[in-house]
């Protein structure tokens, strides 16, 4: 499975990316433009440094002339300083292109350009020429392309490292810019993901921006119909479980009635199986109505409930259809019960913890409930049942191996109830602080 | 007992109705509210038993009238709506107790027997007069150890009469916990079982106050 794409990391990376290359873009055009003007004012110095060398040039040469001095080193002019050197080099040449001077750094080959005026370019040099009135010599000043690379160099990286620096602070800058304009967007995803079976209220999308706003409500009208849809289905069960308990009401009542009058006739015996599939059809029909409204998420109440009181309905109301010689205690350990669970799913989670206990725990042992602050426990007497059984219990339809005439559903309601609620179901055998036994405790942390 | 069962399921309700009659009780069966408040009005019953969901309103609507009007006359609630929150409104409304459908009728037999000791003031189901037990929850009779073989009838006279002993209890009343509304009723039938009680249990038991009723007790 491939990661999913970060909205805001793909907006950081493509408004970084497109913010440099509209800078280095600029950078080219300025760098452009500057190369242009370096050269123009390049050629200006050279142009200007030839005019004004010619005469000065010419007048050394004849005055060199005049005085026939020994040439000092043959036409070469010395430098100035030893450790200097030139950026700007001349060569004075006749027309027939010998060299009657040149400057120290100059070659001691005439320059591979035609001794007209103007500008032209040989190998490493820029080069103008210009000659004397009579064109009967002609002065060359030429200048390193390199020097004028370097120069062009310098400046198009003095133009780009402030834009280097500004790089990461943009980035940062759009990350801030990102992070703050997509808050909106993480504000409704959190407010989406806090929605469940058994949170359906409607998102809080008074303050999204308008670009949000149709999917918020979008949303709504999606939780809306989910909410329908799902009380329709705790209202369907509950209206089945009326519904369908009383034609079996009805039915097992006139049943019981014609076993009362078959009184001495052998027929009461079939009719007596006939009333127990009926009880068997009874109590499925319960406990798959109770699965469909615990599935249909029924269970968790807004806020903690104060139960201990509906545990004492629901104990008081198993010790009256109880013989005498069953009994069942509860020790009330606090003196409240707090928990977030719906009251109608408590009841149906304590009626099948005590209905499990009753139908598989040793009859010659009392059921025990135990109520504490955050939990109930339900204890029953018999044998130890092994852990790959304990394991597979709370799976429905799987029965214990203790007794048959279970359905085999009851601690698989308990387990749904119980994880809507934020809760958990605890099985234990033997029970704790027992040799024996199976203990049921439900808890929320 | 008298008792008004108010019920709108015809299957149920006369299943209910035959099996307390045939305990001995006598049953009226409404199928609305509007008949339940008119027989109300015009008897005085020893126990209710309600169904919640009618054709014309909410059994727990007629509960409170009942209570509010301090009509202590027990209720006991049959619904098919197991809900916790719901059984608990009924407990809170005044119901004395309350059977989720589809209910055993013998479960239902001992819940009549517990709520009416529990109004009659002797919740202990055992009670002795001289040489005669009654166990009340398991319908039962001893006459000097010795098991009585009583009709329905005869128990509910019995019953009647064990409920205050000592006290009067007049012709109508027994009339009363003997016959349903309809029911043709001989004009000495009270006196007929009265009659088959004393030849079973003694005539000792059982006095007679002449223009007044009866009442049990060992002078």
């Amino acid at each position: 499975m491939t990661r999913p794409r970060s909205l805001t990391r793909w907006l950081i990376l493509a408004l970084t990316a497109g913010a440099v290359a509209l800078w280095l873009l600029a950078a080219s055009l300025a760098a452009n433009s500057l190369r242009l003007s370096l050269n123009e004012a390049f050629d200006g110095g050279l142009q200007e440094t030839a005019e004004r060398l010619l005469p000065l040039a010419l007048d050394g040469f004849r005055d060199e002339g005049d005085e026939h001095h020994e040439a000092r080193d043959a036409h070469e002019i010395p430098l100035y300083s030893d450790a200097a050197s030139e950026y700007i080099v001349y060569q004075m040449r006749l027309p027939t292109g010998e060299i009657l001077l040149r400057s120290h750094d100059a070659p001691a080959t005439p320059f591979d350009a035609p001794l007209t005026t103007g500008f032209a370019d040989s190998g490493p040099w820029r080069i103008y020429t210009v000659g004397s009135s009579g064109h009967d010599i002609f002065i060359q000043v030429a200048e390193a392309t390199a020097h004028r690379s370097q120069s062009l160099i310098g400046s198009i990286l003095a133009l780009l490292w402030p834009i280097a620096l500004l790089i990461p602070l943009s980035a940062l800058g759009i990350y801030i810019a990102v992070r703050n304009g997509l808050r909106p967007v993480r504000v409704l995803s959190a407010e989406i993901s806090a929605r469940h079976a058994t949170n359906l209220t409607p998102l809080n999308v008074a303050n999204l921006p308008l670009e949000l706003r149709p999917i918020g409500d979008a949303v709504d009208g999606l939780i809306a119909r989910v909410d329908a849809a799902l009380e329709a289905e705790r209202a369907f069960a509950a209206n089945s479980a009326h519904e369908l308990r009383t034609p079996i009401a009805g039915t097992l009542a006139q049943l019981q009635r014609l076993i009362a009058e078959l009184e001495g006739h052998p027929e009461q015996d079939r009719a007596r199986q006939v009333e127990q599939s009926l009880v068997r059809l009874r109590q499925l029909a319960d406990r798959l109505l109770q699965l469909a409204r615990a599935d249909a998420g029924m269970a968790r109440a807004s806020g903690p409930a104060e139960l201990l009181p509906a545990l004492r309905v629901v104990v008081e109301d198993v010790r009256r259809r109880l013989p005498a010689d069953r009994p069942l205690q509860l020790e009330e350990r606090a003196p409240s019960l707090l928990a977030p669970i719906d009251i109608d799913a408590f009841g149906i989670v304590m009626r099948n913890l005590i209905d499990n206990a009753l139908a598989h725990g040793a009859i010659e042992r009392p059921i025990e409930i135990t109520q504490e602050e955050h939990a109930v426990e339900v204890r029953n007497g018999g044998p130890v049942i092994p852990p790959p059984v304990l394991a597979g219990l709370t799976r429905r339809f799987e029965r214990g191996t203790s007794r048959p005439g279970g359905v085999g559903l009851g601690l698989a309601i308990v387990e749904t109830i119980m994880r809507q609620t934020g809760g958990e179901l605890l099985l234990r055998s033997p029970a704790p602080g027992h040799s024996d036994g199976f203990s049921a405790r439900i808890v929320w942390h | 007992m008298r008792i008004l069962l108010v019920e709108d399921d015809a299957t149920l309700g006369s299943a209910v109705r035959d099996h307390i009659a045939a305990g001995g009780h006598a049953v009226d069966w409404m199928t609305r509210l509007d008949d339940a408040v008119a027989a109300r009005s015009t008897m005085p019953y020893d126990l209710v038993l309600l169904d919640l969901n009618l054709p014309d309103g909410r059994g727990m609507d007629f509960l409170r009238t009942i209570r509010q009007a301090n009509d202590t006359t027990p209720v006991i609630i049959l619904t098919a709506m197991d809900q916790l929150s719901i059984r608990i409104e009924g407990l809170n409304a005044g119901a004395d107790d309350y059977l989720v459908k589809p209910f055993d009728l013998s479960e239902l037999m001992a819940r009549i027997g517990a709520v009416a000791r529990r109004y009659g003031g002797n919740p202990n189901p055992l009670t002795t007069i001289g040489p005669l037990t009654i166990n009340l929850a398991q319908r039962s009779a001893l006459l000097d150890g010795r098991s009585l073989d009583l009709t329905a009838r005869e128990w509910t006279v019995l019953e009647k009469l064990t409920q205050h002993p000592g006290l009067l209890v007049s012709k109508s009343q027994l009339e009363d916990a003997l016959f349903a509304f309809g029911a043709e009723v001989e004009s000495n039938a009270v006196e007929v079982y009265i009659s088959r009680l004393r030849k079973k249990i003694g005539n000792h038991l059982i006095h007679t106050a002449r223009g007044l009723g009866y009442r049990i007790g060992e002078e």
